[in-house]
């Protein structure tokens, strides 16, 4: 019974941990991946390591209306290009093809929509900074859009402004 | 101990050699190269600084799924070292199992925010603190020798729960919490308080008693540190006054859980230091729902205070725990300096009134200190 115990409690937390990643792994090959302007940004150092911080420019919505919470959104357009991204109520985001849900309980709590961030390494994300400040491109967040509505960020990219700002084909 | 004071002593006639000859063999087996261990200690730490700081560093060029599974590797590395070697190790030196396990859990609390990183997740924080301590608790408790992993258990304990009461709160705000939601964080953030009769009640069976008493008295100190904060917002009169009701059911809760974990340490632990412990925590408990009546009201809020220390002093006077003790009138001095201040507060701003003040602080510490050197009780053994 106690050598039984004991066992149990050394193999616990191995095997929670790793069941852990196995379902992050499994959770982060969820959906397809789509991409969305940023504006703002910062990047920063903070003992969980470096990360970019944005601000989504969602196309066709207004990122100066703070008027209302920006809960949950509705995407249209195909992957990875979004062509429009309105304001959606519970019964819209029922009918949607590609709902967006922000989770009211992350880091960024309500704001979940509107800013985000992404862990990038030292150089990496000196490079991004760099990058960012460049005004002749435009900075993307490529990110993934799970079925449930969850959205996890992957990478930063740049593209040149031009006629088409929008991302042609996925890179 | 030097060689040459055990002369001196041999010398004075205080031990005969055969005595000295005893001591100086017994030293040298049992002598601890602390200075050695010193070295050693601080080599290893650098060792894993630069580790770190290189993997932090290039953390991008190291592929994710590669870094997690090292680091899982590390983790059952240290798991099965434990599993295979704990009794051979604990014989040698207990201290090498305590850091063994310390570091398996520090390890294991990393991994969380390595697979955030990895994935670009988050979550708040107490939702990993409360998943490590549930895949981790059993492992510490069944092995836990000392104060390292007994405070790192209730470290993690304590901020996970404040966590969650905050961010719960934080989300409720909007939605106006009320009454279910109060109860429930009072609950919750009292809980830890329940460690002490657990602690108490495995210490005197276990093998690892020291782990057992740590564990302890780290939960009396909580009970005693929220009791003292409750007062003190009392004195300050800083109880939110809108939802009257709601905080005193919460504060009355809080009150209940600390008596209620004060009245099972003391059947569980019936010797007079359990006794003792107990009567604290339940003290302590009292205090919580007293406090919030006494809001905003300078002089009771602050006797509440001090009646609480003074509790806690004659609670350490009857157990003979001495330090505690002095601790106890120390506090109780610094309430009263504190005190003079609040209530004459215009005692700076003149020459005549600086000179009264500097009197009294003087005068109070002297006291003090008088009093924990008169009849602070010998430690008991």
């Amino acid at each position: 019974m106690r050598r039984a115990a004991r066992l149990a409690a050394l193999v616990l937390p191995l095997a929670g941990l790793a069941g852990l990643w196995g379902w992050s792994h499994h959770l982060s090959r969820q959906g397809d991946e789509w991409e969305v302007p940023i504006m703002g940004y910062d990047p920063r150092d903070i003992l969980r390591g470096h990360y970019v911080e944005f601000t989504y420019d969602w196309p066709g919505l207004d990122a100066a209306d703070f008027s209302a919470p920006l809960s949950a959104l509705c995407l249209s357009g195909t992957a990875p290009v979004i062509e429009r991204a309105a304001r959606a109520s519970a019964a819209e985001l029922a009918t949607c093809a590609h709902p967006v849900r922000g989770p009211s309980e992350g880091i960024y709590g309500s704001d979940a929509l509107r800013r985000g961030r992404l862990y990038a390494g030292q150089s990496r994300a000196r490079e991004l900074d760099k990058a960012l400040r460049d005004q002749s491109q435009r900075a993307f967040v490529r990110f993934r859009l799970r079925p449930d509505g969850t959205i996890m960020p992957l990478d930063i990219v740049l593209r040149p402004f031009g006629p088409e700002q929008r991302p042609l084909e996925y890179r | 101990m030097g060689a040459r004071k055990i002369e001196a002593w041999h010398k004075a006639g205080i031990i005969d050699a055969a005595t000295r000859d005893a001591i100086i063999a017994y030293e040298a087996d049992n002598a601890r190269p602390v200075a050695l261990w010193a070295v050693f200690g601080i080599g290893a730490l650098a060792i894993a600084l630069g580790l770190i700081s290189v993997v932090a560093a290039n953390w991008e060029e190291i592929p994710g799924l590669f870094r997690l599974a090292v680091h899982l590797a590390l983790i059952a590395t240290g798991l099965g070292a434990l599993a295979l070697r704990e009794q051979k190790l604990a014989a040698r030196s207990p201290f090498v199992v305590e850091a063994l396990l310390f570091i398996t859990g520090a390890l294991g609390l990393t991994f969380f925010g390595h697979l955030g990183q990895v994935y670009q997740t988050d979550s708040p924080l107490w939702q990993p603190l409360g998943l490590w301590l549930v895949l981790f608790a059993p492992l510490l408790f069944m092995m836990g020798r000392g104060w390292p992993v007994a405070t790192a258990l209730m470290g993690v304990l304590l901020w996970a729960v404040w966590d969650y009461a905050d961010s719960a709160e934080r989300i409720s705000g909007a939605l106006r919490g009320g009454m279910e939601m109060a109860l429930w964080l009072a609950l919750v953030t009292s809980l830890p308080v329940l460690a002490a009769p657990l602690a108490g009640s495995l210490r005197g069976k276990s093998a690892r008693s020291e782990f057992w008493r740590q564990l302890e008295q780290i939960a009396l100190a909580y009970a005693v540190a929220g009791a003292s904060f409750a007062a003190a917002m009392a004195s300050a009169g800083v109880f939110s006054s809108s939802d009257a009701a709601t905080t005193t059911a919460a504060m009355a809760l809080r009150g209940a859980v600390g008596v209620a974990a004060g009245l099972a340490l003391t059947a569980l632990r019936p010797g007079l230091s359990g006794r003792m412990a107990g009567t604290i925590i339940a003290g302590a408990g009292l205090v919580l729902p007293l406090a919030y009546a006494l809001n905003d009201l300078d002089i009771p809020a602050a006797a509440l205070f001090m009646v609480l220390w003074a509790g806690i002093a004659a609670a350490a006077l009857k157990a003979g725990w001495r330090g505690v003790f002095q601790l106890a009138v120390g506090v109780i001095a610094a309430r009263l300096i504190i005190l003079s201040f609040e209530l004459a507060s215009d005692l700076l701003l003149s020459g005549f009134g600086l000179i009264a003040a500097g009197l009294l602080v003087l005068g109070v510490g002297w006291g003090a200190l008088k009093v924990s050197r008169r009849f602070a009780p010998e430690n008991a053994a």
